[in-house]
């Protein structure tokens, strides 16, 4: 009797040493291998994925095949931003699907590039050029507060009449009510074909701080010489070159939302995106204007 | 004793199987953490041949920047951070990247030079490059092209440049040298990194320097002696002793009818360039053999007809472009001889660009006499020269741009500088700022 109570004794014990410390390695769960029926709605379907249906079977986060999908959607965006010569990241309000995947845009004879130096700029062009695209963006200036992200990866142009466009990126975060939770979709587009793509589902949590923002965009600090606000002209720190920070929801991270709201002073950059620390390994500084 | 026997053996063998299915889960979870770990270490590894790669290039783009960006041949290099944080090889080289007349493969609208320009594709040389022991290929180029035909028409430089008076620019300023008086209106403008400094618009509101990137630019610029800044916008290109992005070497080589040295201490009269003798100069600009023309010490008036009528004009924006310097090197001040004015006749259709190099640093008057219902097609480049833009009373439009490094000065009316919109011809005979830029294959 004596021997299966050391017997047990030593079995527990190996097994609690175990489990803690590589529940300790883990942070958190490890990794689920459920997934769940998600309903989308044929028009989101049909713009995402080219797809007819109402419900799609997507994998629950925390996912490490998801994740997997993730990092080849970044390296595909690090390969497209080494080709670009320049990158503009627009916001998109709840439930704006982008149907603007153009390979050209269209401008006119008195362009001037240089001109074209924030994210607003080019979605003003965008409107005139491709008139169709007008509604689908918001406008922005410094954080965008949109739910959702396009990002425009331009390359030099054979035409001196037109914008080259390499690759489009759509970030999408839909909440969804069957089940409820979000479910997080990205996509990359080029000559208006889908190429890659991730997409995984978020189950409802107790945290309430939304994924947000997923682009801020900083501009050179010589504009400081120009007062706008606070919100503005804390993210002028560039010394030569404009650039972005950009957030994807991250497969491998449970949770979308975050638990509590992290405090900066108003004049801190950090107070444009206070709750992005941490949040995603999916996390990228993104030069305006690659190429220079 | 046999039954208690066989209860422990049972017991034991319970527990022997829960701690083995145990162990199993446990092993399961070892493998899977292991996994994640692995897949941590190989994603530090990757952002780590990320930098590497910047690393490597930011060698590889310094080296350009001092050895070959201004230069006609450069002894080659190697460069190694160490630990696999990046390396770089470049062989010697023998490109002369502001002197080329090769264009640009494709237009980058957003580079300094508006998509248009010269491109020295350094693919060949062969640049190579390493990051975390692992061999990479990025693709430099180094351009040029002058700022006053990349939608720039007005740009001040080193050391001393600033505004008086009224003067209107549709385009972007560029503002090498924030400290001076400008008082002008301008669409927008740049200055490399003077936070705190800001231009008045023409409603009395700041206008915001620009977002686009300020990166290193020779700033026409090139080197010299003795040594020359490259860097900060000293404006060093109407005969510059390296010969290297010169007004003078220009005029020589891109002449379509000759160039022809003038002095207005002695007479003549050749393809519509006419020296009186007593130190005045007339060029009619509607002379189809005018050529380049080098106006030397001597001078103290130079007259430049433009054109009357409509056909003149016409025919004038037909002809080839031309390159008029006037480089007065005396600096004695017993025989130094300024150039007191340059008088613009009527209005001018013909592509022209006016480079005016003083050694004395003596102020020159530009003087528009008559209030033209047309513009003056005119670049001017005014190295270490004041000038005075003398108006008619009413404004006057220039289609094209003046780079300068000295004070400028209207009066008697308003100035508009407007951009040039077909500057091909115009291209080859201007002085260029020069950039890299980098691309991955």
């Amino acid at each position: 009797m004596i021997e299966i109570l050391v017997a047990l004794a030593i079995g527990a014990a190996l097994i609690t040493v175990g489990v803690l410390i590589f529940r300790n390695l883990g942070v958190g769960k490890a990794t689920s291998r459920s997934y769940v029926s998600v309903t989308l709605g044929s028009t989101v379907l049909q713009n995402f994925y080219d797809m007819g249906g109402t419900t799609l079977d997507a994998w629950v986060a925390p996912n490490y095949g998801r994740r997997a999908y993730a990092d080849l959607l970044r390296d595909r965006l690090w390969e497209d931003v080494g080709k670009a010569n320049a990158v503009f990241c627009l916001g998109r309000a709840d439930g704006v699907l982008n149907s603007t995947h153009p390979t050209t845009i269209p401008v006119p004879a008195t362009f001037q590039g240089q001109s074209l130096d924030l994210p607003e700029k080019f979605r003003l062009l965008l409107q005139d050029s491709i008139p169709a695209s007008a509604g689908t963006f918001t406008e922005y200036h410094g954080a965008s507060t949109a739910q959702n992200l396009s990002i425009f990866i331009l390359q030099p142009s054979e035409d001196a009449s037109a914008l080259s466009v390499l690759a489009v990126y759509d970030i999408d975060l839909i909440a969804t009510q069957s089940p409820e939770g979000t479910y997080v979709s990205g996509r990359r587009y080029q000559r208006g074909t889908l190429t890659d793509y991730y997409d995984v589902f978020y189950q409802k949590g107790d945290a309430t701080v939304a994924f947000n923002p997923l682009v801020v965009a900083f501009e050179r600090a010589v504009r400081t010489s120009e007062v706008e606000s606070t919100a503005i002209d804390r993210l002028k720190v560039a010394a030569q070159r404009p650039f972005y920070f950009v957030w994807w929801p991250d497969p491998g991270v449970p949770e979308l939302e975050a638990p509590a709201t992290v405090n900066y002073g108003a004049a801190d950059p950090r107070a444009s995106y206070p709750n992005m620390g941490g949040r995603t390994s999916l996390f990228f500084t993104i030069p305006m204007f690659p190429a220079l | 004793m046999k039954r208690r026997t066989r209860t422990a053996g049972g017991v034991l063998i319970v527990v022997l199987a829960i701690i083995l299915i145990a162990g199993a889960i446990t092993a399961g979870w070892i493998m899977t953490m292991t996994s994640e770990m692995e897949y941590v270490a190989q994603f530090s590894e990757s952002a780590k041949r990320r930098i590497a790669t910047e690393n490597a290039t930011a060698l590889v783009r310094q080296y350009l920047l001092v050895n070959v960006l201004t230069k006609a041949e450069a002894t080659g290099a190697s460069g190694d951070l160490g630990g696999g944080w990046g390396s770089m090889t470049i062989p010697d080289s023998a490109v002369m990247p502001l002197a080329t007349f090769s264009p640009s493969a494709g237009y980058n609208h957003f580079n300094p030079g508006n998509g248009g320009g010269y491109s020295q594709d350094l693919y060949s040389l062969p640049i190579t490059m390493a990051a975390g022991g692992e061999s990479i290929s990025r693709r430099f180029l180094i351009k040029s092209r002058s700022s006053v035909l990349s939608g720039t028409p007005a740009a001040f430089h080193m050391p001393s440049a600033s505004v008086s008076g009224s003067l209107s620019v549709a385009g972007q300023t560029l503002l090498w040298q924030p400290a001076g008086a400008y008082t002008m209106a301008s669409i927008s403008y740049a200055t490399p990194s003077t936070p705190g400094f800001s231009l008045i618009g023409g409603n009395g509101t700041g206008i915001p320097a620009s977002n686009f990137p300020f990166i290193p630019l020779t700033g026409s610029g090139t080197e010299g002696t003795p040594s020359i800044p490259v860097f900060d916008g000293t404006l060093n290109v109407i005969a510059n002793t390296s010969g290297i992005n010169s007004l003078a070497v220009m005029s020589e080589t891109s002449a379509v009818n000759g160039r022809q040295i003038v002095t207005g201490a002695s007479t003549s009269d050749s393809d519509g360039v006419v020296s009186d003798g007593a130190g005045k100069v007339t060029i009619d600009l509607l002379d189809p053999d005018l050529g380049n023309v080098l106006v030397e010490d001597g001078t103290d008036h130079l007259i430049l007809k433009g054109q009357s009528s409509a056909a003149d004009r016409t025919a004038a924006g037909n002809a080839a472009a031309v390159l008029i310097i006037v480089h007065l090197a005396n600096t004695d001040p017993a025989t130094n001889i300024p150039l007191e004015q340059v008088e613009f006749q009527n209005s001018n259709h013909r592509k022209l660009v006016l480079a005016i190099k003083t050694a004395s640093g003596l102020g020159t008057v530009l003087n528009f006499p008559q209030a033209g219902p047309d513009s003056w097609r005119l670049v001017l480049t005014l190295e270490n020269t004041p000038v005075t833009f003398q108006l008619s009373g009413a404004s006057q439009d220039v289609i094209g741009g003046l780079q300068t490094d000295q004070a400028v000065s209207v009066q008697n009316g308003s100035l508009n500088l407007v951009s040039e919109t077909d500057p091909k011809l115009l291209d080859r005979l201007t002085a260029r700022d020069g950039w890299i830029e980098v691309y991955t294959p």
